[in-house]
């Protein structure tokens, strides 16, 4: 039996069992009018109410009555319920899928988890932004027939359709099945798309689906093309749907299209070829070859339809890339051959040999040929974009970017290649210069993945990281600040990158610094704090990755002129192997070697660079044999320049800044800015270890203290310590330290009995997180109330370190945010085991008046909080989640952070998305110019509404008024930039003519 | 977008108290100190330069400096430093006191022991002019900073005067000191004349020419004023008195500062470095040098005999600070000059060339000097410049990112991952900053775990320089320490067993071995010396 023949066959027996499951033929759209429901569903669709019932929250009010009700009284009277409100969600990771070129390149169609976000090449800005509903976004893909149309596909089954020129949405329909993976093909006689969908579950199917909007949405078709035994990693649809490339784990498969005389989706079939190859397969990309000039025509009828050839270059997981050219007539002949010879001498597929490119070390990412064949363009793990001359066999690189690479994709014209990395952020170079034209950036914070959530779509990759003991260390605490400067602004310690094919349950360290600005939702900038290794050899003599220094704390001033970090880098426990002779040796000579440095950045005006000022090593130490010692919190100064650090050794230190003079005079910079040294002025040394009444032997690490906190007064003047050793004789003791004198002022025990968390002041009140949330008042020096939290975790597992604390200076409260983390029953079973699995993960956040023991507002979020930061201007707070996404949650009366989001109104034609902006600049100049001339007063002839918003003096220029020039037509049928102009001014130079002329003869 | 290859960062040490400063640096390198003596060895009393022009018209600036000693005013080249014009023609029990060249160069004042004051031309030592006003020894004449025919004088008569150069008399007397006026200046940046004297009385007074009769201002000192020195901001004045310098503020009429850095009275004060810094001397022999912001003392100089007079002369357009001329009691007088970086290069260049010509190599010198003029890798570079290429082809062209510039030799191994030849370069380079950077590469190595690959595999002859390095930074760096014992303990780790099989491997090992001794003795000792000190503290508080 020849191949085709088993082919067939093949089909048949699938399509037999296919039959009696009764498949859905005809798909029903879901009507229109759901969407606006769905949407509002999917905002509850948040565990809200699953989350606080695992936290029981107990007031537990110890309050002298009169002093209560008094209070209770003044309160009432100030303080109106507001119900507070949580914002949608800025920033969140691009997914793992190619990015979509819009066919004119001005536009690219990027993806996070809920949005197909539309990028403006020119401009690199967010244009449009297109929200799915109730699940993820695995897939999209544009329109053959429409070419302004998008499909995206979601985990849940459902592709929505929309255009991308207005933003309208045009339909959506129910799959009812996990789809992985979609295509759209405008086969050569139909007006209609056929979509193909890549399908999981229990099974591996590729669907051909027609889906029609309105009217004949009953006449959807499906028809399965190709079914597999072994999961499908990716596909691409080839010359309007006539050739179906499929990447299996290890082999290939190629469909080709038999004629069919209709457009009926039913007579869509195809002949499939396999064949195999030796490496695990990570990468494809197959490209059609339209021969030009005379062609022979081997044989009539068996070579199929179309003589192009089919090239395709496939990367493997070792780094090698494999060149097919031809591959679909070489597949043909063996296959005649093999026909011919019946089954005397087997001609295999595989020996079909490739062309072999091997330059890459690890597994290609990505690949992609240019439009014309003649180069290849790959790029993966060494962050160097390779393009391959396939005639001279010559390469040329661009080493050193940002991060590994994830993806490649060459613009329809061949001009550019939009390159997506691993740090959230996506570039797009010229083919010629291999300059950038357009970045785009997402937060780069960690994140983290639970098992299973998102499959690997390249294929994994041995990692080389080992699994950490404890699963929720990747939530640890991300040591976000919010600038004072700009309170749009969010500074963030990120990781050089982040790998999909390497997430796992590790922290990575964070070298960098990315500032963020979520009123606009753009990358800011990104700068280095650490030593990292963006352009040496990343990976050890041992084929180690080496390990950056970690940023584990980050404090801004007061002023936001000066940034604190702390990092910390310890060698590798495979370095100090040869000292040590067991586990505990070699985690003493590890901690020996510990780097641990406070350094002390000043903002740079001129560059817009954090610029280091004064680097400190060991800040804290163990007096007794000068180890370094870690530092455990870093506070900031609330009214001036000054840090506070609190660390194992027990001391207290406060960092502050001091102009260097040399002989008396003051040092200068080049720009003529004083130079500033910090130094310890003063250190107070707290409790040490007292170890408990029962003489136990107890590790050695356990006479450091687990967790320790500091916080300032409002004023600075009192700075609060306290620490906890788990088993503290007294517990609870929290120390008011004077900063004036230095020393410690009071001491206040049992404030809480052990796994502190958070310490903060709010107004007269201390508040203490640890497993209940305590407010103390200092002033009356009585127990405000109490609320635990029940957090489910288990023995190994240290979630308090998860529990954040916020201070809103400006309204007076405070939120405390914790995660509610569901583990794998089956992993914690096992003794033995590590580490039991993260299954869920969800995080509550709640918001108290220190003043009243009901919570103002309570309420659930998707992912972990990784980091809670109050807004600077007007109350509400910040909180970033393991998911990359910064949501603001505020009283819905006031709006402290504007979300501005994409610049292209609803309805509005992308293409004249980017004027709106020019209009804007203008109205600037006019405004300037305004200032020059003699103020303008008020006019009798002014309407009433205009008169009440003349309050400086400018003329209203209201949007009507602009509408009415602008609004005139589509931009190339509207009038000559002249006349324009000339409206515009005329618009905001109009003046009061009587007072003017009155202005006149006074000046003469 | 591709990030750009920077240089390793070198590993910085911690800096301890510094040895010498920039400030001592600069005040260290006037040097070809010129010593001259007077003749009769008579005190040198006054050493003057005119002041810079204030103008751009005005004529070039004199490039010659005054210095009175005994009867005579010697006129010295500020470029040269030679001798250009003595002037003697002082009666012969006369002595000359405080001889000032006008701005411009030419004309010259000087006061003397008998009362008169005259004025000379300098090029035909012709006296202009001789006023015999003063009753008794004139101690301080000097020339308005603006106005050409304007000076004044101060006297042991305890008055100061104003002059116009033509007329006969003088043009203002102030009365108000009742003891010798031995100092005095005009004030910078008055047009009016206002002028500042110091005198016997312990007073510092303040004269106005606009309101005569009356001094403006007095600072009472708690000293005899022996000089005074007014400073370029026109309203801050320095007296010394006793060994007490006084920061005298016009503005709020008292005293900022009172500096007590000399132990003898200080005699003389100067200006230099654009004003931004002043020089004392006093009769300790010490010549300080104090900065203007707070007055601390940067650097110093120690002379042999009592210090009358100073000058830092400034010259050139930039009016750098050239020399430093100090004149003291047993009438020598010691100019150490300064020169420019360009001149500086010319000195040694042409210091070489004598050396080459004295050992009878100078034609060597002249091949190499002409070869340095070319440059070096000429041929090279011009070499293929003129090829154009044969016919069109695709090309595609190498990285346009540009070479990484200044790396060394083991940067550029190290880049490449070559990890034991890197070590072996840094240890066998000879550049001066080897411990900076045998430290930086050790620390690198350690950050990307390549400590262990790179001592590993080495031979007798490679481990040597490792070896050696190691016990001459146990003994000399302590500060390494930990680094050092890192290394140690890896080669004693990999080496552990080869130990006795070459003499000179074991001989280092040995001396590795005394070295730790050594240090672990420095140690205690310190241990010791620490416990005694903390001893000492505990018990004093």
């Amino acid at each position: 039996m020849s191949a085709e023949q088993e082919q067939n066959e093949r089909k048949r027996k699938r399509a037999a069992k296919e039959r009696p499951r009764d498949h859905p033929k005809k798909r029903s759209k879901v009507q229109d009018g759901d969407k606006e429901v769905d949407q509002k569903a999917e905002l509850a669709v948040v565990p809200v109410n699953d989350a606080v019932g695992n936290t029981a929250i107990v007031p537990v009010i110890k309050k002298k009555e009169k002093k209560g009700k008094k209070k209770d009284k003044t309160l009432k009277t100030t303080k109106i319920e507001v119900p507070w409100s949580i914002s949608e969600a800025v920033g969140g990771w691009f997914l793992p899928h190619d990015p979509v070129f819009s066919p004119d390149e001005k536009f690219l169609i990027l993806a996070t988890r809920s949005y197909l976000q539309i990028y403006s090449t020119a401009t690199s800005l967010l244009v449009r932004s297109l929200r799915v509903i109730r699940s993820d976004i695995t897939s999209y893909a544009l329109s053959e027939s429409k070419p302004t149309q998008i499909y995206a596909a979601t985990a849940a089954g459902l592709i929505t359709t929309w255009d991308l020129d207005t933003g309208k949405w045009l339909g959506r329909w129910d799959i009812k099945s996990e789809i992985r993976g979609i295509a759209a093909a405008l086969p050569a006689k139909g007006s209609q798309d056929i979509i193909f969908t890549q399908e999981a579950g229990g099974r591996h199917v590729i669907n051909a689906q027609t889906l029609k909007t309105d009217t004949g949405a009953s006449e959807n078709e499906l028809k399965q093309i190709l079914k597999t035994e072994e999961p499908i990693q990716s596909f691409q649809v080839l010359s309007t749907g006539a050739i179906i490339v499929v990447a299996l784990q290890n082999s290939m498969m190629i469909g080709k299209a038999l004629p069919r005389s209709s457009t009926d989706l039913k007579e869509l079939e195809y002949v499939w070829r396999t064949f195999k190859i030796q490496q695990d397969i990570t990468t494809f990309h197959a490209r059609l070859e339209t021969q030009t000039g005379p062609i022979a025509i081997p044989q009539k009828g068996s070579s199929g339809i179309n003589p192009d050839s089919l090239d395709l270059a496939i990367g493997c997981v070792d780094g090698a890339i494999l060149l097919y050219n031809d591959i679909l007539r070489k597949l043909t002949k063996i296959e005649r051959k093999n026909e011919k010879k019946n089954e005397k001498k087997n001609e295999k597929p595989e020996n079909i040999i490739p062309r072999r490119l091997h330059w890459h070390r690890e597994g290609v990412a990505s690949l992609k040929w240019s439009v014309d064949g003649n180069y290849l363009i790959s790029g993966g793990k060494e962050t160097v974009l390779v393009i391959w001359q396939l005639t001279t066999g010559k390469k040329e690189h661009l080493p050193h970017l940002t991060s590994e690479i994830e993806s490649v994709v060459v613009s329809p014209s061949g001009t550019s290649y939009a390159v997506r990395l691993a740090d959230n952020s996506l570039i797009v170079l010229s083919t010629t210069e291999l300059k950038p034209k357009t970045s785009i950036a997402g937060i780069q914070s960690r994140r983290v993945l639970h098992q299973g959530s998102e499959s690997s779509q390249s294929g994994t990759l041995p990692s080389v990281l080992q699994k950490s003991s404890n699963p929720v260390a990747a939530y640890g605490k991300v040591p976000m600040a919010v600038n004072p400067l700009n309170s749009n602004q969010i500074l963030l310690p990120i990781p050089s990158s982040q790998p999909r094919s390497e997430m796992s349950d590790q922290r990575l360290p964070a070298p960098y610094l990315q500032t963020f600005d979520i009123s606009t939702a753009r990358h800011v900038s990104r700068q280095a704090l650490t030593r990292n290794n963006a352009t040496n050899f990343n990976l050890g003599p041992e084929r180690l990755k080496l390990r950056e220094p970690d940023v584990k704390l980050m404090q801004l001033s007061h002023d936001g002129k000066w940034l604190a970090t702390v990092e910390d880098w310890a060698p590798p426990p495979t370095d100090v192997e040869h000292i040590s002779e067991n586990d505990k040796d070699a985690a003493k000579e590890q901690s020996l070697r510990r780097e641990i440095y406070l350094k002390f950045w000043l903002w740079n005006h001129q560059k817009g660079v954090w610029s280091l000022e004064a680097r400190i090593n060991t800040p804290h130490l163990f007096p007794d044999d000068m180890s370094t010692c870690q530092v455990i919190d870093l506070v900031s100064h609330p009214t001036e320049v000054g840090f506070a650090t609190i660390g194992e050794d027990s001391f207290v230190r406060v960092w502050k800044p001091k102009v260097r003079r040399r002989d008396g005079a003051v040092v200068r910079s080049a720009t003529s800015d004083a130079l500033y040294t910090w130094s310890n002025s003063c250190s107070i040394e707290l409790e040490t270890s007292i170890q408990p009444p029962e003489t136990k032997k107890r590790p050695l690490s356990s006479s450091l203290p687990l967790a320790a906190c500091l916080a300032y007064s409002a004023d600075g003047s009192a700075l609060a310590a306290t620490q906890d050793w788990g088993f503290n004789t007294a517990p609870g003791l929290v120390h008011l330290i004077n900063t004036k004198a230095g020393v410690v002022h009071r001491s206040l025990p049992n404030l809480y009995i052990q796994k502190l968390a958070a310490l903060a002041f709010v107004g007269q009140y201390l508040v203490v997180v640890s497993e209940s949330v305590t407010v103390w008042n200092l002033v009356d020096d009585e127990l405000s109330y109490s609320h635990s939290i029940n957090l489910n975790q288990s023995d190994y597992t240290h979630q308090n370190s998860l529990i954040h604390l916020a201070v809103n200076a400006q309204d007076g409260t405070f939120a405390v945010a914790f995660p509610s983390l569901q583990f794998d029953q089956l992993a914690s079973k096992k003794s033995k085991a590590p580490a039991p699995k993260i299954r869920k993960a969800s995080s509550t956040i709640i918001i108290f008046d220190p003043s009243r023991p009901k919570p103002l507002h309570s309420s659930g979020l998707p992912d972990v909080v990784m980091a809670l930061r109050p807004t600077l201007n007007g109350s509400g707070y910040i909180t970033l989640d393991s998911a990359a996404e910064v949501r603001i949650i505020n009283p819905k009366s006031s709006a402290s952070i504007p979300l501005i989001g994409p610049i292209a109104k609803p309805d509005q034609s992308l293409a004249t998305a980017g004027e709106v902006e020019e209009e804007v600049e203008d109205m600037d100049v006019d405004d300037e110019e305004e200032v020059i001339v003699p103020a303008a007063v008020k006019d009798s002839e002014m309407t009433d509404d205009e008169i009440e918003d003349t309050e400086n003096d400018k003329p209203v220029v209201r949007p009507e008024h602009l509408a009415q020039i602008f609004d005139v037509g589509p931009s190339f049928a509207g009038q000559s930039m002249k006349e324009l102009f000339n409206a515009v001014v005329g618009l905001y130079a109009r003046k009061p003519r009587v007072r003017w002329e009155q202005e006149v003869t006074v000046g003469i | 977008m591709a990030a750009e290859v920077q240089p390793l960062q070198r590993v910085k040490f911690p800096t301890g108290p510094s040895a010498t400063t920039p400030e001592q640096k600069y005040w260290n390198s006037f040097t070809n100190d010129l010593q001259l003596s007077a003749p009769n060895n008579t005190a040198i009393t006054s050493i003057s330069f005119p002041p810079p022009p204030t103008r751009i018209s005005a004529s070039p600036p004199a490039e010659t400096f005054a210095v009175t000693s005994g009867p005579r005013i010697q006129v010295f080249s500020s470029k040269t430093r030679k001798l250009v014009k003595t002037i003697s023609r002082f009666s012969v029990e006369d002595v000359a006191h405080s001889g000032t060249i006008r701005r411009d160069g030419r004309i010259l004042v000087a006061g003397g022991e008998t009362g008169a004051i005259q004025t000379f031309d300098i090029s035909s030592r012709a006296i202009l002019k001789t006023w015999k006003e003063h009753k008794q020894p004139v101690w301080v004449t000097q020339w308005h900073p603006d106005k050409l025919t304007t000076l004044m004088s101060a006297s042991d008569d305890t008055t100061v005067r104003l002059w116009d150069l033509p007329s006969d008399a003088s043009t203002h007397t102030f009365y108000g000191h009742h003891d010798y006026v031995r100092s005095g200046a005009f004030m910078p940046k008055q047009a009016s004349g206002l002028l500042v004297s110091g005198s016997y009385d312990q007073t510092v007074r303040l004269w106005d020419p606009r309101t005569p009769g009356k001094e403006v201002m007095i600072f009472n000192m708690g000293s005899m004023v022996e000089a005074v020195l007014p400073m370029p901001s026109a309203t801050t004045v320095l007296a010394a008195g006793g060994n007490q310098i006084a920061v005298l503020d016009l503005v709020g009429a008292r005293t900022l500062e009172l500096l007590e850095n000399h132990q003898k009275t200080v005699t003389c004060l100067a200006l230099a470095n654009d004003g931004k810094r002043v020089l004392s001397g006093g009769l300790d022999g010490h010549v300080k040098v104090f900065e203007t912001a707070a007055w601390n003392v940067v650097a110093g100089f120690k002379y042999p005999s009592p210090v009358l007079s100073l000058s830092v002369i400034s010259s050139g357009a930039a009016r750098e600070d050239r020399h430093l001329a100090v004149g003291m009691e047993s009438g020598l007088l010691s100019v150490k000059t300064r020169l420019s970086g360009q001149q500086k290069a010319l000195a040694k260049e042409r210091e070489k060339e004598m050396a080459a010509l004295m050992d009878g190599k100078i034609d060597e010198y002249d091949k190499k000097s002409l070869k340095r003029k070319r440059g070096k890798g000429w041929e090279k570079r011009l070499r293929g410049k003129d090829y154009t290429g044969e016919g069109a082809d695709i090309i595609i062209k190498g990285n346009d990112r540009g070479k990484i510039k200044n790396l060394a030799n083991w940067e550029l191994s190290l880049r490449a991952g070559k990890y034991e030849t890197a070590l072996d370069q840094v240890l066998e380079s000879k550049s001066p900053n080897r411990l900076q950077d045998t430290t930086t590469l050790l620390t690198t190595l350690r950050h990307r775990s390549a400590l262990r690959t790179a001592l590993s595999n080495r031979d007798e002859l490679t481990l040597q320089p490792i070896l050696r390095w190691i016990n001459t930074t146990l003994a000399q760096q302590p500060r390494l320490i930990n680094l050092t014992a890192d290394v140690i303990l890896l080669v004693i780790d990999l080496y552990a067993d080869y130990l006795s099989q070459s003499p000179e491997t074991q001989q280092l090992f040995t001396d590795l071995c005394t070295a730790v001794r050594n240090g672990l003795e420095a140690s205690q000792v310190a241990n010791r010396v620490a416990g005694m000190v903390d001893m000492l503290v505990n018990g004093y508080a």
